[in-house]
């Protein structure tokens, strides 16, 4: 079983990622299982990604960086014994700080991981402000990041994408980092990346 | 604006329009909502807007999501309204940080009453804590995200 962490703020794209990565694995009949933590009272991406047949599994009632981490934990086995999944992708809360997240992962007693990767989504209109006002939370998600997505090139200025893509590199160089726009057909240079 | 505290507001509303409308007008409503709404929160005081977001389903599997996450770029809208649709169940979740939940939830009832009454319908709203989902009860333990050294 594979695990891929999907990490970003509020609104950066994190889910517009998810569902085309998730729907062109299971049109090559992968079994996909979806770890949804919303910190909205009524959640909107898992409702969305069950009204698209994608197989979700909620965690409610906190954040899985903290309040949550033990829960994050039980239904990674969960799924694991119920489902089996290929694929896990979790979807934190866009609060939540990844370093916490780590330091859940070894109290998983589920099959062995086959790979644990990181993407860090990235809103290119904000992420300068966002920098400014929210940069320990920001930072922990480009840092820890195996892959990083500059998302919403089609209503970002190209400064702006290059400014974003730039931020990104000064806190991580060695991430690859791919700039798309999510409305679109998901690369397969993308999708392969995330993959791995 | 270290200190800006995450009050996460969400609610279920029923729009309900005089005729139906067409499969373009719900998307083109719900977007001047949205950015009504995000506008009125940088009114409103010191705040970030984290996301502003609203989901309608539909019973053949469709879908309309319009999502605005500043206040000066338009909302973004995917999915589709069917045609001759007269109301919309719409779930709305506003994650603003630096404005108390109480604040949201008036902005969020006012603009959508008046956007609504601007083309004769209204707007009815059901609060999370009648929708039958868990409430998210422990707002405060996300002031850390908002901490920066």
């Amino acid at each position: 079983m594979r695990l891929l962490f999907v990490t970003g703020f509020l609104g950066s794209g994190k889910t517009s990622l998810i569902i085309p990565l998730a729907k062109r694995l299971v049109q090559f009949k992968r079994r996909v299982a979806i770890l949804v933590n919303e910190i909205g009272e009524i959640g909107i991406d898992n409702q969305l990604m069950h009204q698209l047949d994608l197989d979700v599994w909620e965690l409610f009632n906190g954040c899985i960086c903290c309040t949550l981490t033990a829960d994050l934990v039980s239904t990674l086995q969960k799924v694991d014994a119920d489902y089996a999944p290929d694929l896990v992708i979790v979807e934190p809360s866009g609060a939540a700080d990844p370093k916490n997240l780590l330091s859940a992962l070894p109290y998983y007693r589920g099959r062995p991981l086959a790979s644990i990767r990181w993407v860090a989504v990235l809103d290119p209109l904000r992420l300068p402000m966002l920098l400014e006002v929210l940069e320990p939370l920001i930072t922990a998600g480009i840092r820890q990041a195996d892959c990083i997505v500059i998302s919403k090139t089609d209503i970002a200025s190209e400064a702006e994408v290059a400014a974003a893509a730039a931020a990104a590199r000064a806190i991580n160089a060695q991430a690859p980092l791919f700039c798309v726009n999510l409305g679109a057909e998901l690369a397969s240079e993308l999708a392969g990346e995330l993959l791995r | 604006m270290s200190d800006l505290v995450l009050e996460p507001y969400a609610v279920q509303q029923r729009w309900q329009m005089p005729a139906p409308l067409s499969g373009r007008d719900w998307p083109a409503l719900l977007a001047a909502y949205l950015a009504s709404l995000a506008r009125a929160c940088s009114e409103a005081g010191p705040c970030v807007i984290g996301h502003i977001k609203a989901l309608a389903l539909f019973p053949d599997g469709g879908y309309l999501r319009v999502s605005v996450v500043s206040s000066t770029h338009p909302p973004t809208t995917d999915g589709q309204a069917p045609d001759g649709v007269a109301e919309l169940a719409v779930t709305l979740n506003v994650l603003v940080y630096g404005l108390a939940r109480d604040v949201l939830q008036k902005l969020s009832s006012d603009i959508a009453a008046d956007l609504a009454a601007a083309h004769a319908g209204r707007v009815t709203v059901k609060d999370a804590a009648s929708v039958g989902q868990p409430l998210f009860p422990n707002v405060g333990e996300h002031t850390h995200h908002s901490h920066p050294n």
